[in-house]
């Protein structure tokens, strides 16, 4: 299956990556050689098996909840001294709304 | 005395501890001596801790050191993912296996080298560089976690953690010369590791022998509540049970691993072990797994998809990279991702949305699953007249660094080991012998939560054999007498050092990730 240039910019866009016109040709390339390896589950007979969502074990395994309690976590400001911009406490992000 | 040090294994260096022959100090400078020689391979990627104290005094690990793969978070040090976009994340906390290594009594002396985001199966996907095979300086090292088994590989560290989500255990391993084990999807909590495709992502060991990855399993397997697909089930000491013997033992041989596709050599060596393994009273049954064949594409469909959901956290707001200048919130996140991801990453990201987007996810998506279903169903038919399954663990011993630059071809790669990852069942790589003087791994699959019975015909299986035994043939050799003597047959010559991330100098600091856009297929 061909993917083209304008297959690519539309995924990019709904995955958030800039991408050069250079990087948007070679992925178009590259991402249609790796749909056609994919595409050869189209001749596996697999109609009759369920989709297979998860490997299922917890299920035999028993699941379980975590009991309703309060635990110590990992206090806001070590959570957040890995931030690229945080003031007073929150994210800074570029003006959203003008 | 060093080099008995380094050549003993966790188990062996246990009992050097417990008989007074070297202390977790001295232990732990000598091989941390050993990385620092050795920085050359490129397996580790942060400074090496010698410093420190070890984990629990009480552990039943007291003493052994142990390398983590850059994707477990360990409070207070830079969690990478070998990834520019966590380049300067430091995690706040430990996550549940480097935790239960501490509790366990190993000291951590470095953290390892990884194809990005566990995202390759060459070690080359890494903005450190690429990882080196200790065999063979020009050769890949395998991946996802290529440093954790070129460390042990090289005997820097006698137990390294890993991550596998469709071999990233088993294929380094086999590469390497050593053992994996990826035990059953559920074992190892996931808690505090980087997430890939969190359906498939399971935790597991490296080291020289089975023995020792089954020390290094029961330190870290056991249900957490803190990772909802842990698995409830009691926690086991799987070196008990390693004595079960081959005999009676029903193998099961896949037929379809053998049809083509198979470099002669390892299939060669896979021969001999299975007459091995039948001379000391194992029973080889043929198998089929005639839907393994479609494994490559279901898997490669269903972890796309996954890796496409679980890697938009990435948005340069809470941490990671953030690109400069963005003029809006949209352009903040469109170039931090296209800054901190590299190819391989980004290729991934772009094939799951794909799969996933209106018009082709029953085409691609659902089939897999349904694919992922057969595939399961025939595992557990050929476990009805078998015990375990054993065949190859990759296709090919290692290939040179930069040989495979073909997306697809790289995917091939992972033919044996992704049908076992789709079924969540656990596996471990053997090493079963050298073809043209490099590594060949066994994998052995086992129904779901029967690690014993894989750790236990991988062990019987190496008291028949010495391949786990034998050392690459790396300047500076080990001192005083470690086992490199005993392989002088299947030494390669020294590789000239074809440049690279090259960082040999004692005490230079570890690579930095800013430098570029790593090497490999980038």
């Amino acid at each position: 299956m061909k993917i083209g240039e304008d297959d690519i910019a539309r995924l990019a866009k709904m995955t958030r990556l800039a991408l050069t016109p250079a990087e948007r040709a070679a992925a178009a390339k590259t991402l249609s050689d790796i749909v056609d390896m994919m595409a050869a589950l189209k001749e596996a007979d697999v109609a009759d098996a369920d989709p297979m969502a998860h490997v299922g074990l917890q299920a035999k395994a028993g699941l379980r909840l975590r009991g309703d309690k309060a635990q110590a976590g990992i206090p806001a400001n070590e959570l957040m001294a890995n931030a690229p911009d945080a003031r007073a406490g929150f994210f800074a992000v570029p003006k959203v709304i003008e | 005395m060093n080099g008995e040090i380094t050549t003993a294994g966790a188990a062996g260096l246990l009992q050097m501890l417990r008989e007074g022959k070297t202390t977790p100090a001295d232990a732990r400078a000598v091989f941390a001596e050993r990385a620092r020689e050795l920085s050359r391979l490129n397996a580790l990627v942060c400074e090496i801790n010698d410093a420190d104290g070890c984990g629990a005094e009480d552990g039943a690990l007291f003493g052994v050191p142990v390398v983590h793969k850059d994707i477990f978070c360990q409070r207070g040090q830079k969690t990478t993912c070998a990834s520019k976009m966590l380049a300067n994340f430091v995690s706040p906390y430990d996550s549940a296996v480097v935790e239960k290594c501490r509790a366990a009594g190993m000291h951590c002396i470095a953290r390892a080298n990884m194809d990005e985001f566990a995202m390759g199966s060459s070690g080359e996907n890494s903005a450190f560089g690429a990882c080196k095979n200790p065999w063979d300086e020009a050769r890949v090292s395998g991946g996802s976690s290529s440093g954790s088994a070129a460390a042990v590989a090289a005997r820097i560290a006698p137990l390294a953690t890993g991550t596998d989500t469709g071999g990233s255990i088993r294929q380094p391993a086999a590469f390497c010369g050593v053992c994996g084990i990826k035990p059953t999807y559920g074992r190892v909590s996931r808690w505090g590791l980087v997430a890939f495709a969190s359906g498939f992502d399971q935790a597991g060991v490296f080291a020289a022998s089975a023995e020792d990855c089954a020390l290094g399993l029961s330190a870290i397997a056991g249900f957490d509540e803190r990772d909802s697909t842990s698995l409830d089930v009691p926690g086991e000491d799987f070196s008990a049970g390693l004595e079960m013997p081959l005999r009676g033992l029903r193998i099961g041989k896949p037929k379809e691993f053998f049809d083509g596709g198979l470099d002669d050599g390892v299939a060669a060596l896979l021969e001999d072990a299975f007459s091995e393994m039948q001379k000391a009273g194992a029973k080889i049954v043929e198998v089929s797994l005639p839907s393994a064949r479609y494994a490559v594409a279901a898997y490669y469909i269903l972890t796309c998809a996954e890796a496409s959901s679980n890697l938009a956290r990435y948005d340069g707001v809470r941490y990671g990279l953030r690109a400069e200048n963005a003029e809006d919130i949209a352009a903040l996140y469109e170039q931090s991702r296209a800054e901190g991801f590299g190819a391989e990453v980004k290729r991934r990201i772009l094939a799951g949305a794909f799969v996933l987007s209106y018009g082709y996810r029953d085409a691609y998506y659902r089939r897999a699953m349904r694919a992922r279903k057969r595939i399961a169903e025939e595992f557990a038919r050929a476990f009805r007249e078998c015990d375990i399954i054993a065949g190859p663990t990759t296709p090919t011993t290692a290939f040179a660094i930069g040989e495979i630059s073909d997306p697809v071809q790289m995917y091939l790669q992972d033919i044996y080991t992704v049908p076992v990852s789709l079924a969540g069942l656990p596996a471990m790589s053997v090493p079963c012998g050298f073809a043209k003087k490099m590594p060949a791994g066994m994998q052995f699959i086992a129904p779901a939560l029967e690690e014993k019975k894989l750790l236990a015909a991988a062990h019987q299986y190496q008291k028949q054999t010495d391949w786990h035994t034998r050392v690459p043939p790396l300047t500076p050799p080990i001192k005083d007498g470690g086992g490199e003597t005993n392989n002088k047959k299947n030494i390669p010559p020294p590789v000239k050092d074809g440049g690279g991330t090259v960082n040999n100098k004692k005490n230079t600091p570890p690579p930095s990730l800013m430098g570029g856009d790593g090497g490999g297929k980038q």
